[in-house]
């Protein structure tokens, strides 16, 4: 079992007491992230989408673990 | 009547089943403990069923993708600098009917405050703050009327970036004022049902959601954690069980069949429990679904006071 990481959004990005450049730095590490996860959405989900459509018309059951497999992070 | 929603087959499926998420939750569990993260996450903590949650992330349509990029934006400011300067509160009463007022004047439906619970904090987590000032934000029913189509989910969503930007507010207002405070909103640190009960927002209804006396289950949720002396709510009585035990509308509604019509043992405690690994591939289908709380007979507005006078007069 997978077990979870105190590693949450809160944990990672939350600031207390901080000087101005580690905010600034913690607000370039969103963008970043979230940059990343656009990314994400658009090229592997792009491919996702595109088989879970073809397996709804073909009526069969895509296997998550392929289609976030390596054979599908060109 | 049962409502025309999608059937809850589905085109996509685990290679290897991961561990059921009822297990991970502790059903049937006769000792108490608090939870475990399922799903959820914040994209950032390892879960036993990550990637469910990927694969929902992927799948949606973009307009339901964005909000949650902005809702990040929003709650990074959930924590912050204290004001130096302490303004001391002589009366917890007055301090707190204060915060109250500040944020249902920033938006929100109803808000409550607690000492923070166990049951709203994660295993192996902890908080230095003592109170929880839960907040809920009303979902616009037309909206969720919508559900299983992008617009529910998308209304959800909406929802939870206005709610953290109140939550945000709230938690900046008090660091003004001296005392140390953080904001959490959606897939974070605190489970907010647990809190909210606490601090007398609603009662658990048996579709697993909160069930408030005005709003119904058509509302999302906030914590703010403070270390501010505040004057406490308690859970509160609305008749919930009154209705949940007599009305069937959710079990029948969900197509996944995940509602059962008993409180189940989870973690020690008997409560309304929604079947995770039934629930969760169906949400994931519908973007979110949402039906059990579209249903909901308190859910219409303006139903609601109405109704819990009536089940609280027929005791």
């Amino acid at each position: 079992m997978t077990v979870a990481e105190p590693a949450s959004f809160e944990s990672r990005y939350y600031l207390g007491e901080a000087p101005f450049w580690k905010r600034w730095w913690r607000d370039l590490r969103i963008i970043g992230s979230s940059a990343r996860f656009l990314w994400l959405w658009f090229t592997l989900g792009g491919r996702v989408r595109e088989q879970l459509r073809a397996a709804e018309r073909e009526g069969r059951v895509i296997c998550m673990e392929d289609v976030f497999g390596p054979g599908n992070r060109k | 009547m049962k409502k025309d929603f999608p059937p809850a087959q589905y085109a996509f499926a685990y290679g290897t089943a991961p561990t059921s998420g009822n297990l991970i939750n502790g059903l049937g569990e006769t000792a108490t403990r608090r939870a475990r993260p399922v799903f959820h996450g914040s994209g950032l903590r390892r879960i036993e069923w990550e990637l469910l949650e990927l694969f929902f992330l992927m799948t949606m349509p973009f307009r339901l993708f964005w909000p949650g990029v902005v809702s990040r934006w929003v709650l990074r400011r959930g924590n912050g600098p204290v004001n130096p300067v302490r303004t001391p509160v002589r009366d917890e009463a007055v301090m707190a009917a204060e915060i109250k007022g500040l944020t249902l004047m920033l938006g929100a439906g109803a808000v409550g405050i607690s000492r923070v619970t166990d049951k709203a904090l994660y295993e192996g987590y902890e908080t230095p703050f003592k109170h929880a000032i839960s907040i809920a934000f009303p979902m616009n029913y037309e909206e969720m009327e919508q559900v299983t189509k992008p617009r529910g989910g998308i209304e959800t969503m909406r929802c939870y970036i206005e709610i953290g930007k109140i939550a945000v507010r709230v938690a900046e207002h008090i660091r003004a004022l001296g005392w140390p405070a953080c904001a959490y909103s959606e897939s974070s640190d605190v489970l907010h049902i647990p809190q909210a009960i606490e601090s007398g927002i609603g009662e658990l209804g048996k579709h697993g959601s909160l069930i408030n006396r005005e709003m119904g289950a058509n509302f999302r949720l906030a914590t703010v954690l403070t270390d501010m002396p505040l004057a406490l709510d308690g859970p509160v009585d609305i008749a919930v069980d009154d209705l949940c035990l007599n009305c069937q509308r959710c079990t029948v509604d969900c197509p996944a069949e995940a509602i059962s019509d008993s409180k189940q043992l989870v973690r020690g405690v008997e409560k309304w429990y929604v079947d995770f690994d039934r629930c969760i591939p169906y949400f994931v289908k519908t973007f979110g679904c949402g039906i059990c709380i579209q249903v909901c007979p308190w859910s219409v507005p303006g139903r609601g006071p109405s109704l819990s006078q009536k089940l609280l007069a027929k005791r």
